[in-house]
């Protein structure tokens, strides 16, 4: 066999290899990139279950429009955030500025639970039981979203650092995962919808 | 394979023994062809069979395991509860959600997760698991049952019950041809075939449980592990496990018919005694996976959002660690010990609390016992064996009798552990008897159950009644002990409870009245001392002058029904004013002086006659010798 044969043979194994490495970073940053979207879906659904909660508080809370107003810009700013965020998952910008509506949200959610106090009949309602299960059940799975999220991001960027995935990655452009829009979001406190007094 | 192979080869083994032929692995004979071939057909009918009916999906197993979907509409809210769990799940292990099943007439605390051979599965979760566990411990067994989908174990899991569904059909064809046969044949077609059916099938199920013997065991670690990782906490998964196992029925995985096919796929496998007599289970002890997700794991009764047992049949525990708030840590090394050592290990509670979690130097110094003895029960195991050691006879004799009761009653290691106890602190038992007794009461308070308590001392009674040591001063031990551990007079408590106000006032005798309560006291005081019959008859009628005019005839122990009597008196003097009891007490210890040998056995014998009747304690006689006594009078 001749010294060609050998070297085409020696060349097809290394492109196959790369080609198996290439096509395992693809599939690490779509999950990585899925688990931001996981976030936002989430996201989303405590979003939308803000606007019944304070249509089930209107009811009861009739002197505390301030309260519910404020609630509701909030909660639009923050979807608004998350809607542009969504969009571009890789501006740290809009990241950020998502992560400070949360914040402002979060707040905001803090005063409402402090008000809803003095509404025992808010709180035996049914409706603002459910309400409130849902939202404690997306709070948890926000967390759980974004546990994914990070997790993702850190296995993406082992790999991507790996000899010699890290030619591969360098090659093709595989750009490390950033993992500062998650750390953004962390700092921000989690909106508590409880009904436990405050201490 | 090898199983099947040996199967094969057992059967060909057997055909040509049966037909008188020589027996060749190599060359067949006909029939044991024939033989093989059904075997294998009917076994392979048998797999199809369970793989069709597994290749619907996991609801459709599921739900032929008796399970029913669960629903947000339902009127249970706990599988409200669980569907959110099991979406929260979901996201954090990356897995799509499977569908959800409750067993609802299941109160055993398992779950599983069954599928399809290409990964379509369903989590299932009995009803005792919604019912028991909390938010956070149903979400560990969800994450579990996770981390089994994530590890692509379902599948094999699904192969393995394909396997065991063939075998199990060979078994059930077996049984059937059998009894079709004629009851006369001796020997018959269906006979000999259903014999050979039954006999590779049960060959086979036992191969297929060595099986999942070996497979599932590590699964579950590698399953608990990952079920950490999804939660990133591993309190939870600890909680859940340590609940199962205190759960009444721990020993089985589930109450349903179809348990043995699906034991392997449960989070707790149960333990079962199979046919060949060896203990097998198809996952690590609890306390092993307890210990190697959270070797730091502390059961905390009071957390919150904790529900309770609903009935804690066994509590293995022993305490490990000196955590300042009511504990109890589970440990797979000294709960063994605790089991050996501990005749009532189902009795024994050891909840670790801030008094017992290690000596108590308060209480110690109102104890006058030696640090030997201290050290040496340290544990509720020993003090049990010292409170028992505490009334073993003097005799060489007796004393073989009572520890070979001990055997009979409890076990031989406990006995041992009486004897041993028994020989190392012989002179604390003599002499600080109330010391030991304290002691030991102290460390038992704490860790014995209201219940536990009362058949400690029931069972105590019993040996000592059965023994011929039931007297005056072993039954004021006993009742001493029963104050000291906080269990009431049985007769007393219930009386008092119903008319509190009055009982106190029948129960109190005018002191004239009580001549022959205290005769019968006085008698058997004069019996534990050595002193002759005829001393003892003239001091016994001494001292009834002092408590009555009216002539009662001395009692002896050996009379029948006296015991019963003993009882009546002495809970009668116990209520008594303070004052009567002291008097009695001081003239005991009169008594026993008396006989010239007042020793510190005796002292301390006496000592807790005293604290038995709510005595301080003996003051010293002035009363040196018979002789003085009989000078006086």
């Amino acid at each position: 066999m001749s010294g060609f044969a050998i070297t085409l043979i020696v060349l097809a194994v290394v492109a196959g290899y790369l080609v198996i490495v290439y096509n395992r970073l693809v599939s690490l940053r779509n999950r990585h990139a899925n688990a931001f979207s996981q976030i936002d879906v989430q996201l989303q659904r405590r979003y939308e279950l803000i606007p019944n909660l304070v249509e089930v508080a209107k009811e009861y809370m009739k002197h505390e429009s301030e309260t519910l107003t404020a609630v509701i810009a909030a909660r639009n700013n923050a979807n608004t955030a998350r809607e542009a965020a969504s969009q571009s998952p890789d501006n740290a910008k809009k990241v950020n500025a998502l992560a400070t509506a949360e914040s402002q949200l979060g707040s905001v959610m803090g005063g409402f639970n402090l008000v809803m106090e003095d509404y025992p009949e808010l709180k035996a309602d049914e409706r603002m039981a459910d309400l409130h299960r849902d939202l404690t059940s997306t709070e948890n799975r926000v967390g759980f979203a974004r546990q994914a999220y990070s997790d993702a991001g850190m296995v993406y960027n082992t790999e991507c650092e790996k000899f010699p995935n890290v030619l591969v990655a360098r090659m093709c452009a595989f750009q490390s995962a950033d993992l500062f829009e998650v750390d953004a979001i962390e700092k921000r406190d989690a909106v508590k919808v409880s009904f436990a007094k405050a201490s | 394979m090898l199983a099947m192979a040996l199967l094969i080869v057992g059967i060909v083994a057997a055909a040509s023994l049966v037909l008188g032929q020589q027996f060749s692995i190599l060359v067949f004979h006909g029939i044991a062809l024939w033989l093989i071939g059904f075997v294998w057909a009917v076994s392979m009918a048998g797999a199809l069979f369970t793989a069709k009916q597994m290749r619907a999906g996991g609801g459709v197993v599921a739900r032929g395991l008796g399970a029913v979907q669960a629903s947000d509409r339902s009127r249970h809210h706990t599988e409200n509860t669980l569907l959110q769990i099991v979406a929260e799940v979901a996201i954090a292990s990356h897995c799509a959600r499977p569908d959800v099943y409750v067993l609802r007439d299941e109160s055993s605390i398992n779950s599983f997760v069954v599928g399809s051979l290409n990964g379509d599965s369903a989590i299932v979760v009995t009803q005792g698991a919604l019912d028991v566990l909390s938010k956070d411990e149903l979400a560990a067994l969800v994450a579990h049952e996770y981390a089994h989908i994530a590890n692509v174990d379902v599948p094999s899991n699904m192969r393995l019950m394909v396997a065991l569904g063939g075998l199990l059909k060979l078994d059930q064809l077996g049984r059937l041809l059998h009894s079709k046969a004629p009851c006369d044949a001796k020997i018959h077609i269906f006979k000999a075939l259903g014999f050979v059916l039954r006999a590779a099938g049960i060959f086979g199920v036992l191969c297929s449980d060595l099986l999942r013997l070996g497979i599932s065991r590590q699964r579950e670690f590698t399953a608990d592990e990952k079920s950490v990782e999804f939660l990133r906490q591993a309190k939870p998964l600890a909680s859940a496990l340590y609940k199962i196992s205190q759960s009444s029925d721990c020993d089985l995985a589930l109450h349903t018919p179809y348990a043995g096919k699906i034991r392997h796929l449960c989070i707790h496998a149960g333990n079962n005694k199979s046919w060949i007599g060896f203990q097998s289970s198809y996952h690590p002890p609890i306390a092993t996976r307890i210990n190697a997700i959270d070797p730091h794991f502390v059961f905390l009764a009071d957390e919150s959002g904790t529900k309770l047992l609903p009935a804690p049949a066994v509590s293995k525990i022993n305490s490990r660690s000196p955590e300042p708030k009511p504990t109890t840590v589970f440990n797979e090394a000294t709960q063994q010990d605790l089991n050996d050592a501990d005749p009532y290990k189902s009795m024994v509670e050891e909840q670790e609390s801030a008094n017992s979690a290690g000596l108590q130097p308060a209480a110690i110094k109102e104890i006058d016992l030696s640090d030997r003895a201290v050290l040496m029960m340290q544990d509720s195991a020993s003090s049990l064996a010292a409170v028992f050691a505490l009334f073993q006879p003097n005799s060489d004799k007796g004393r073989v009798g009572y520890l070979s009761a001990i055997a009979f009653a409890y076990n031989q290691k406990f006995s041992d552990s009486v004897k041993h106890l028994g020989s190392m602190l012989a002179y604390e038992l003599a002499v600080e008897r109330m010391g030991v007794l304290r002691f030991a009461s102290q460390q038992l308070t704490q860790k014995l159950s209201p219940e536990a308590k009362k058949r400690v001392l029931l069972n105590l009674e019993r040996l000592l009644r059965a023994q011929g040591l039931w007297t005056l001063m072993n039954y004021a031990a006993v009742q001493h002990l029963r104050t000291e551990l906080k269990a009431e007079f049985p007769l007393l408590k219930n009386t008092v409870a119903a008319d509190a106000p009055y009982a106190t006032q029948r129960f109190l005798k005018p002191y004239d009245q009580m001549g022959e309560e205290f005769a019968l006291l006085l008698s058997l005081v004069l019996e534990s001392t050595d002193l002759s019959v005829q001393q003892i008859d003239n001091e016994y009628v001494r001292l009834l002058e002092c408590y009555t005019d009216l002539a009662h005839p001395r009692r002896t122990g050996k009379e029948s029904g006296v015991t019963d009597d003993l009882e009546a008196a002495f809970q009668l003097l116990s209520m008594q004013p303070h004052a009567i009891r002291e008097s009695f007490v001081q003239h005991c210890a009169e008594i026993c002086a008396l006989d010239n040998c007042e020793t510190g056995e005796r002292r301390s014998i006496m000592q807790v006659f005293s604290a038995s009747l709510g005595c301080l304690g003996v003051r010293n006689t002035t009363v040196t010798s018979w002789a003085d006594v009989s000078h006086a009078a």
